[in-house]
């Protein structure tokens, strides 16, 4: 192969790449994956361990 | 269905709606990891004991080569060796069991049934360790780095992984949550990578050895990937998890935390050809692994700027836990040696930090400085939840944080001092094409090194005695009636009314 | 994110990307890759470097030259056992076994070696052991430097050679004797300098594993040119 067919498939490739991130954010989108993002952080708060309280403390210094 | 006691279908079979009462509250599955995860645990700290003396052996070793020098099983590759897998199969790998399936299983909210499996598994994990060190150690060594436990300890370890793992997998398939946080990413992507690396691996290294240098690219592609693709994500997701957790913080930018997964999870898997800078390797892999190593650059900014603005304006009451102590210091290290990985991948500095104690440094303080140090602080979290318990001792707890956080930052800036300068000296030639130093003024500079490196192991030493007498005396100390029946940091003001 | 194949299938495909590119294409690209003689020749023997294309304009990547020896060469019975004593003992965490090109470090100014390591160096290798560390000095070009006395008194203990070393002692490799009354001296008994002699009437034989680890020290040897490796000036 010469460079110029190098170059030929590392363009092909690099395009597909670009498209297929390209998709994958459209998608993302399109099926509300960005919605309520932030909403995420938290599940890891129950009514055990709430949010706004430390949960961890050095033995007898709370 | 009865949620009493489910048969092993029912733990394995979808139910058909979310019930509410499957969801379980964190107490519950904290109770159903209770005897696994103990286990873990203390399997993970007795192979931490084990893997510091192998260490110190090595140490010792180093300045005085005719130590134990004539017990063939005590030579230094194999002690070496000991070592290495005692650390990574023994306690990194008990560890980011034990605190990553627990960190599963509570966001997944699932109870852990049938943790009879999961002990065969564990069990099994250990026996096969126990079988490679002393393999190792015989003289079975597979001279191939991180791969050295013998052949017939493989596949023990393999099923056994798979026994382990599929807990991960089967919380979070029945999970009873809607969202699925960034820690669950982590650990589920952890999960399935080991196994792939490994049996790749396994195969093309010590099954049906590749031919040439391949060995050597296959060889690096799995070293650097225990690190980069098992070690770091169950590292990272406990971070993750706990930072917020224990702070009582949601993340900062959980948008960030997902960008971060992704570019890690892209990039890092390139890295690891960049020891082969240099060497006898198709130049275009070697270049692909540079860049890879770069690009590392941004997840591991999105995951500092993340953790720093979670913690910023706590830091105060950050530092009375000992989670947030150990969990911030692993976080900081976490940028910083990546950051130091990420130029070393650079030709040019490369050839000033390869085949040098450069590397040992670094690999110490990826190994420990980072990924250890949030494990014990997951572990701190995590025990006496688990046993309904609360530490013995905060003076134990204080100084093995001291020990260990002071001992292994002198041992990464000595191996790394010494490491740069030695580079230095090796490549220097003068004017007329010879080199300004021979080979022996280089193995006599690093002596007084080598002294200072033992002096920061015994300081880490310490710190983990320490931490083995606070399990040990947790763990079997008499229930006695003065004893809170919970942890003190479990009680909250708030909390017993609705306990 | 709440699909689970999604996510899977991301997470499976990242790594599948660098398995394919570092374990897959590099399999297939150096799989080819045999011993060779310094030159390569095209279909009428003329030397050529590099690719070239044959009448049909197909691609073509040379044969030997008719007449000449191709390296690398198979290791002996001897050697081969002596890498395997090479492995047990851990060698490799202290020693390269790798020459890096004139003008990337100073392995050749060193004398490690006449000319850069290559692919082909390593491809009749079972145990491919580039190393990652240097405590001691590269071995690639070790069989050149020293005789087998020398090795045997090294693997005995580093230090009667070089007083300042920490390489680790061998000397489980090795056997006290009394010398025989009837067939004195043994032939293979190592002779040691100054303070190291034994004591009188002993001697000092080397095992089988320490025979065959110092065979296999002396065919560590790339005194050989390659079609894309010639010696440095
Ligand atoms: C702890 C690290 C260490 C280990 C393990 C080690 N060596 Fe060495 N080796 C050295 C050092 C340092 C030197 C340089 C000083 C000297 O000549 O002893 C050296 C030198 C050598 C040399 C001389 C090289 C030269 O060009 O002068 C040979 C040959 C050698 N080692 C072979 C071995 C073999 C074979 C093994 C395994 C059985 C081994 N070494 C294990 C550290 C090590």
């Amino acid at each position: 192969m010469t460079l110029l067919e190098y170059l030929g498939v590392a363009v092909i490739f690099a395009t597909l790449f670009f498209f297929g991130g390209a998709f994958a954010l459209y998608w993302a989108k399109k099926n509300n994956q960005f919605n309520n993002l932030e909403e995420g952080s938290r599940v890891i708060f129950d009514e055990e361990e709430p949010e706004g309280q430390q949960t961890d403390f050095f033995p007898g210094e709370r | 269905m009865s949620s009493q006691s489910p048969t092993l279908l029912d733990s394995l079979s979808p139910t058909a709606e979310r019930q509410e009462a499957l969801r379980a509250r964190l107490s519950e599955v904290d109770r159903s990891m209770r005897t696994p995860g103990t286990f873990f645990v203390v399997a993970a700290v007795l192979w931490l004991m084990v893997g510091t003396l192998f260490a110190l052996l090595t140490a010792i070793k180093f300045t005085n080569p005719s130590f134990l020098g004539h017990t063939e099983i005590f030579t230094f590759g194999r002690v070496r060796s000991a070592h290495l897998n005692s650390v990574i199969y023994g306690w990194a790998t008990n560890a980011g069991f034990a605190v990553g399936l627990w960190i599963m299983a509570r966001l997944c909210r699932t109870r852990v049934r049938h943790t009879r499996i999961l002990m065969a598994g564990a069990v099994f994990w250990n026996l096969g360790v126990i079988g490679g060190i002393i393999g190792i150690l015989k003289g079975d060594m597979v001279a191939v780095e991180w791969l050295e436990m013998p052949g017939y300890v493989t596949p023990l370890l393999a099923i056994s992984f798979a026994l382990i793992g599929v807990w991960a997998i089967i919380a979070f398939r029945w999970r009873q949550t809607d969202h699925v946080y960034v820690s669950q990413w982590y650990i589920l992507a952890a999960f399935f990578w080991l196994p792939w690396l490994y049996t790749t691996a396994q195969i093309l290294l010590v099954f049906e050895p590749a031919k040439g240098v391949v060995q050597s690219l296959t060889n690096w592609w799995f070293a650097h990937n225990v690190l980069g693709l098992w070690l770091t994500p169950l590292g990272l997701g406990t971070a993750y998890y706990l930072i917020p957790k224990v702070l009582g913080r949601p993340i900062y930018s959980y948008y960030l935390s997902v960008y971060g997964f992704w570019t890690l999870a892209l990039f890092y898997n390139w890295a690891g050809v960049h020891h082969l800078i240099g060497g006898p390797v198709p130049a275009w892999v070697i270049s692909a692994g540079t860049v890879a190593s770069v690009m590392m650059v941004i997840p591991v900014v999105v995951v500092a700027v993340n953790h720093h603005m979670t913690v910023v304006g706590l830091h105060r009451q950050g530092w009375r836990s000992p989670t947030i102590r150990f969990i911030v210091f692993g976080a900081i290290n976490y940028t910083i040696v990546s950051l130091i990985g990420s130029a070393m991948a650079l030709r040019d500095v490369n050839l000033s930090t390869h085949f040098t104690d450069f590397t040992v440094g670094h690999a110490h303080h990826g190994l420990y400085a980072f990924y250890t140090m949030i494990m014990f602080g997951g572990m701190y979290y995590m025990l006496p939840r688990l046993l309904n318990r609360e530490w013995p001792s905060a003076f134990l707890i204080k100084t093995h944080f001291w020990m260990t956080a002071l001992g292994i930052l002198l041992m990464v800036n000595v191996l790394q001092i010494c490491g740069w300068i030695v580079g230095e000296m090796m490549n220097q030639v003068t004017q007329d094409g010879t080199v300004a130093y021979t080979f022996q003024q280089i193995v006599e500079f690093r002596v007084p090194w080598h002294w200072l490196r033992s002096v920061s192991g015994f300081m880490i030493t310490i710190g983990h005695f320490a931490f083995f007498i606070n399990v040990v005396w947790m763990l079997f100390r008499p229930s006695k009636a003065d004893q809170p029946s919970q942890p003190t940091l479990l009680t909250r003001p708030t909390a017993e009314a609705n306990a | 994110m709440r699909s689970l194949p999604l996510l899977f299938l991301g997470i499976f495909f990242t790594l599948a990307f660098s398995w394919t590119g570092i374990v897959l294409v590099s399999n297939v690209q150096l799989r080819d890759l045999d011993p060779a003689t310094s030159t390569l020749v095209n279909d009428v023997q003329e030397p050529i470097s590099g690719v070239t294309y044959d009448k049909n304009g197909a691609e073509m990547m040379g044969n030997n030259m008719s007449g000449d020896v191709v390296h690398p060469q198979v290791k002996s019975g001897s050697a081969l056992r002596g890498q395997e004593v090479y492995e047990q003992m851990g060698c490799l965490y202290c020693h390269s076994q790798q020459v890096r090109r004139a003008g990337y470090g100073s392995d050749i100014a060193r004398g490690w070696g006449q000319r850069q390591s290559v692919a082909r160096d390593y491809v009749l290798e079972d145990r491919v052991m580039l190393g990652t560390m240097r405590t001691g000095p590269d071995l690639a070009n070790v069989g050149l430097r020293y005789d087998a006395n020398w090795q045997f008194q090294h693997l005995y203990n580093p230090k009667i050679t070089s007083p300042y070393s920490i390489m680790p002692p061998y000397g489980f490799l090795f056997e006290k004797q009394k010398i025989s009354d009837v067939t004195g001296p043994s032939d293979d008994a190592i002779t040691l300098p100054g303070d190291w002699a034994l004591d009188e009437g002993y001697e000092l034989v080397p095992t089988q594993r320490a025979r065959d680890l110092v065979a296999y020290l002396l065919s560590l040897r790339q005194d050989y040119e390659l079609p894309e490796a010639k010696f440095e000036q």
